[in-house]
């Protein structure tokens, strides 16, 4: 019983680091899938003009973008003005963005629609521009950090084994 | 024409507007809705319903052919919100059309756009500031080409009338009869639908009903779809809606030569003005025009069949 107690309480610190690794990955997966998402409707306005609502159901009905850029999708469907689709993603708690970020894509999502095919290629570009260099940070930090945290941790794990046993 | 049908039309340009207008709108009194063909807002001004050459102006509670103190007058805000809902909130997608002046809606509907427009390269990049927009309410009227078509055996139609005189229901009302086997035979047609008025497509089916052999080509230059069709769709018939310059003339005179009719129409109101339009001349001049049609829309719908040497034929 007694080892198996100390086997629980050393595997905490493991557990947490392996969490922090899985957040920062699937938080550097979703901004990958943003900049995918923003280079797609780009694309898309550039090459087929389709309406807005059917872009967005096209983008959703996407099998490479996972649930969580599905969500975010289906939370601004419909919506037309930027107080909209804030409050939407703020319902949704995107908790892998930050709150910058969520200002940042609800200011993308409401400027969508708003004006001709340059106007809005040029909009397509200048998020690209900005969540590309949000992404590129992010890698760097997930490359620090995941070493970090999963070293720590493991450490951790190890000093409390050996203080317990 | 059905008064059910011309009210259920009317009622669908209605979620286009502001809900203060619509919610006016919808109160009007019956023959008016069914009678409408444009709805009329004008920044700053009354808002009107057109009907035929009268204009009627819309009263907070009731209507006028004259001006009175409490008419509904229009916002710039609500233009700027009912050209949002227009253009579906996806503004580029209608980029090509915002640029010619008009926006076609789904239903087959056309809202003319009037406002500052803003030119780049030489040509026309966008408009700001929009002060108007007319509705123009679509009507298809089944049957009112029967006896236009009924003796029907190949060669070119040109639809000759006023704006509104009910150009394009003729020759909507023609490709059904063509294409749905009404006159003996299901002749392939090819309708190149530049505005989207003749088929109002939706999602690529036509609204409209076109017959059964039918292929539609939207939104392409019609030259260039005449081309296509040509090329591609190997029809028997080619429907447009009003020819305009040298280049569809001379797409007309390509698809003549290689065996294929014409249905267009020109705004032209009478046989004297025929001959004096340069582009009707030179179309028939291709010969590729056995008959020219004369609509208006005086006391229901009439028109008058003449040959293309100006013969009366039918009336």
């Amino acid at each position: 019983m007694k080892l198996l107690g100390i086997l629980l309480l050393s595997v905490i610190p493991v557990s947490w680091g392996i969490g922090q690794y899985i957040h920062l990955n699937r938080r550097t997966t979703l901004l990958i899938e943003i900049v995918q998402l923003i280079l797609t409707v780009k694309e898309r306005i550039r090459f087929t003009q389709t309406e807005l609502d059917r872009l967005l159901s096209f983008l959703h009905s996407q099998p490479g973008f996972s649930k969580d850029v599905k969500l975010i999708i289906r939370s601004v469907m419909k919506k037309r003005n930027y107080n909209d689709i804030l409050e939407a993603l703020k319902k949704i708690k995107p908790a892998l963005l930050k709150e910058d970020e969520i200002f940042l894509l609800s200011e993308f999502f409401a400027s969508l629609g708003q004006s001709d095919i340059k106007g809005q290629i040029e909009l397509c570009e200048f998020y690209f521009t900005e969540f590309e260099r949000i992404k590129t940070k992010e890698e760097s930090v997930k490359t620090e950090k995941s070493r970090l945290s999963l070293g720590l941790s493991m450490a951790l794990s190890a000093v409390i084994f050996i203080i317990l046993i | 024409m059905d008064k059910d049908y011309s009210l259920k039309r009317f009622d669908s340009v209605l979620h286009y507007l502001p809900e203060r207008i619509s919610a006016r709108l919808i109160r009007l009194e019956k023959e008016l809705k069914y009678s409408a063909e444009e709805i009329r807002l004008r920044a700053g001004r009354p808002l009107t319903i057109t009907v035929g050459n009268s204009q009627f102006f819309i009263l907070k509670n009731g209507t006028s052919m004259l001006p009175k103190a409490d008419m509904l007058i229009v916002s710039a805000e609500e233009i700027e919100q009912t050209f949002r809902e227009l253009c579906n909130h996806s503004v580029y997608s209608h980029s090509e059309e915002i640029k010619e002046g008009y926006i076609m809606l789904e239903e087959g509907h056309r809202a003319g756009i009037c406002g500052t427009f803003v030119g780049a390269d030489g040509g026309i990049s966008s408009v700001r500031d929009i002060s108007s927009i007319n509705l123009r309410i679509a009507k298809e009227v089944k049957f009112c080409a029967g006896n236009v078509i009924k003796d029907y055996d190949g060669g070119g139609i040109l639809v000759c009338g006023g704006p509104g005189s009910g150009k394009t229901t003729l020759i909507r009302d023609m490709v059904r009869h063509l294409a749905g086997g009404m006159t003996g035979r299901f002749y392939k047609v090819a309708v190149v639908d530049t505005r989207g008025e003749l088929a109002a497509v939706k999602g690529g089916v036509p609204t409209a009903d076109l017959g059964s052999t039918t292929d539609v080509i939207t939104s392409c230059p019609k030259p260039k779809g005449i081309e296509i069709a040509l090329r591609t769709l190997y029809p028997d018939i080619i429907a447009f809606d009003e020819v305009g310059d040298v280049a569809e003339v001379e797409a007309v005179k390509q698809s003549m030569n290689s065996g294929v009719s014409v249905i267009t129409s020109a705004h032209i109101g009478s046989v004297t003005e025929l001959g004096k339009k340069l582009q009707t001349r030179a179309l028939l001049e291709t010969g590729a025009i056995n008959r020219v049609v004369f609509c208006n829309k005086k006391d229901g719908f009439n028109y008058e069949v003449y040959n293309a040497n100006g013969l009366e034929i039918t009336k």
